[in-house]
């Protein structure tokens, strides 16, 4: 039987659809460095096949039992279902991260405490030497607090890393800071994380898709370039260079290939993303918060813009050097 | 993928068996999927719709005259959801699964696109979710029914599935098999000719026989978009050229095939790798050609007799050749 006939037949997968969801598994496996199991060979796989199962298995047999048509529908269905958790657990992966990191940055910078035991709101975060009570504000208003912080850095981020770093540990503290002082009391850690995920999209989302031959040899030409140009890079203003290459290296495959179009037509954009009209607009808007989160309010971001679009590939002097181009401004979300 | 199918590990097919269908649903596909006809999309039915390679579960929410239903997209995979989106419980529909109806992003589609009567959904329910996408919230939702939270930004997962199932509508909105121009003036291929046709090299180029090649050149068939090419190489049209010269069809002729009770024929006719849209545009121009057969008689069949003659005459995938 094949997938198709064995959902039908029993609404469950058989041995054919076993065997494809397998191999849809190791493939999509492929895009996700960072979820590859330690240890290869099919167990692995096997493993995350049961986990994928236990997790959306219900969903997704209802899913291919009432969407697909064949098995062409049912192979094409489930690996987006299966891509699309992935997604899900790359970015629950990196929240564990973040809530981590700033777990570690509550215990080791004395402005800051956790609630001791025996005090209200035990286990909450807030400014140190405070008695301020278990706050619950808006969530805009921590958000606002946070987005406030200005020249926020990106430490450089070498791509075979595991985990790109969110911001150097000054601007972490500096925003957890404003976020704290504007809660007025202590917040639970899950809703910092939260605020800070905001503050930080690039910190949460799967950029971890590894780069195209093309996009590689487009980052291997950066260090590779001539000494004239060596020479005309040096006399840019170092630091917007630099922050342009460390965004650049935070950057996804697919969001280098867009940022030139930015500004094009919905068309060249759809070319860019191989995608239809309302995906394009969303990864164009996710493109925009992220270059908002990366290049912050910094008073040299159009030189930083103008040095990403190049190292995008795109034309420098199509870079208006205006506060509204290439990052969206706070609030215009 | 190996030819050697794996042995699958136990803790997999536990979690496989766990992960069934409910037994309702299968049973609700498998008795439409073998019923003797298909209804017409109505108020409050769960559809599987398709076109091309896209297809999605659907809530039909109205259908209008012109022969389009207003539907608003389900999924049960990923869980996610809007707060345009009403989060049915698994008592509530045949899934036995918690769904989410999109009601915000409900569009009109063509009946072309309804393939698979799946079932029926409470009246109330389906009232609840014009609620929750209109943004009234006054009022008790039935029990079973919440709200789907807002989307707060482009990297919320919501986001992400929310985008891929407008561009789903958008398409499945869109789609359309018969020539643009179908209920207007004819533009016969022979008068966009600016010399008589070389009918040897159309042969050739067409693979087919000769009667067949005049009844394209006379616009008394139509042509598949390859076909179209390959006319287009031999007589310096354009494809679009070519495809527009075609005898126009009956619009009710178009509106009655695009009813859902044709399609389970429709598809089986269809050639490995040919367009659902060309199966339709053969068969439509097959039972146009018997109508003009039947010019005269005492009483005219309707469009449906005439499908259900020309699909009874016509050996399956003639259509195509």
């Amino acid at each position: 039987m094949t997938p198709y006939a064995e959902l039908h037949a029993n609404g469950q997968f058989g041995e054919a659809g076993y065997n494809l969801l397998f191999e849809l598994t190791r493939q999509e496996l492929r895009l996700f460095p960072s979820l590859q199991p330690a240890t290869g060979g099919d167990n692995a796989i096997w493993d995350v096949v049961g986990d994928f199962l236990v997790e959306r298995g219900r969903g997704v047999s209802t899913m291919l039992l009432t969407s697909a048509s064949d098995d062409e529908s049912v192979g094409r269905l489930l690996r987006k279902s299966l891509r699309n958790w992935l997604i899900d657990r790359v970015r629950r992966t990196s929240r564990g991260a973040l809530r981590r990191r700033l777990t570690r940055l509550i215990s080791e910078d004395e402005r800051f405490e956790a609630v001791p035991e025996g005090q209200p709101g035990a286990g909450r975060w807030r400014l140190a030497g405070t008695a301020g009570p278990p706050t619950g504000p808006p969530f805009a208003t921590l958000r606002a607090a946070a987005w406030g912080i200005r020249d926020v850095r990106i430490p450089p981020w070498n791509s075979e890393e595991r985990r790109a770093p969110i911001a150097d540990e000054p601007s972490l503290q500096r925003i957890m800071f404003a976020v704290l002082t504007e809660a007025g009391g202590s917040l639970e850690p899950e809703t910092v994380v939260a605020v800070f995920a905001d503050r930080f999209p690039h910190a949460l989302d799967p950029a971890e898709v590894p780069l195209t031959n093309e996009a590689t040899e487009v980052a291997d030409g950066l260090e590779a370039s001539d000494p004239a140009q060596a020479v005309v890079d040096m006399e840019r203003d170092d630091d917007s260079a630099r922050c342009a290459e460390d965004i650049y290296a935070h950057l996804s495959a697919e969001e280098r290939r867009l940022l030139p179009q930015l500004h094009g037509t919905v068309r060249e954009q759809m070319r860019a993303t191989g995608l239809r009209k309302s995906q394009t607009y969303l990864h164009i808007k996710a493109l925009r918060e992220r270059l908002h989160a990366l290049l912050g309010d910094e008073e040299d971001r159009g030189m930083m813009a103008s040095e990403l679009l190049r190292l995008c590939g795109g034309p420098v002097d199509g870079v208006p050097d205006s506060r509204g181009d290439v990052p969206s401004l706070p609030g215009s979300r | 993928m190996t030819d050697q199918p794996r042995r699958v590990p136990e803790h997999v097919l536990r979690a496989g068996a766990a992960a069934a269908a409910s037994s309702a649903l299968v049973k609700a596909v498998r008795a439409a999927e073998s019923s003797a006809t298909m209804p017409d999309p109505a108020r409050g039915q769960l559809w599987r719709s398709c076109w091309e390679d896209i297809t999605q579960l659907v809530l039909v929410l109205r259908v209008s005259q012109a022969g389009i239903a207003v539907v608003a997209p389900v999924t049960t995979d990923p869980p996610a959801a809007d707060d345009t989106s009403a989060v049915l419980g698994p008592d509530l529909t045949v899934l036995e699964q918690p769904a989410t109806v999109w009601g915000g992003l409900a569009v009109g589609v063509p009946l072309v696109v309804f393939d698979l009567a799946i079932s029926d959904i409470a009246a109330t329910v389906v009232d609840a979710v014009e609620r929750v996408a209109a943004g009234h919230r006054t009022g008790v939702l039935p029990a079973g029914v919440s709200v789907g939270a807002p989307v707060m930004s482009a990297f919320d997962q919501a986001a992400e599935v929310r985008a891929e199932l407008a561009d789903n509508l958008e398409f499945l909105g869109q789609a359309a098999w018969a020539p643009q121009g179908s209920g207007s003036a004819p533009r016969p291929l022979r008068e966009l000719l600016q010399s008589p046709p070389d009918l040897p090299a159309l042969k050739d180029a067409l693979g087919l026989g000769l009667p067949a090649v005049i009844d394209i050149v006379m616009s008394r068939r139509p042509v598949t978009p390859v076909q179209a090419a390959a006319v287009a190489a031999v007589t310096g049209l354009t494809a679009e050229q070519v495809l527009s010269a075609v005898s126009p069809l009956p619009a009710e002729l178009v509106s009655e095939l695009d009813r859902p009770r044709w399609r389970r024929a429709l598809r089986a006719r269809r050639r490995a790798g040919e367009p659902e849209a060309a199966t339709r545009l053969a068969v439509a121009y097959g039972v146009l050609a018997l109508a003009a057969r039947q010019t005269g008689a005492v009483s005219t069949p309707s469009w449906p007799q005439r499908i259900r003659q020309y699909m009874a005459a016509s050996p399956l995938g003639e259509s195509a050749q």
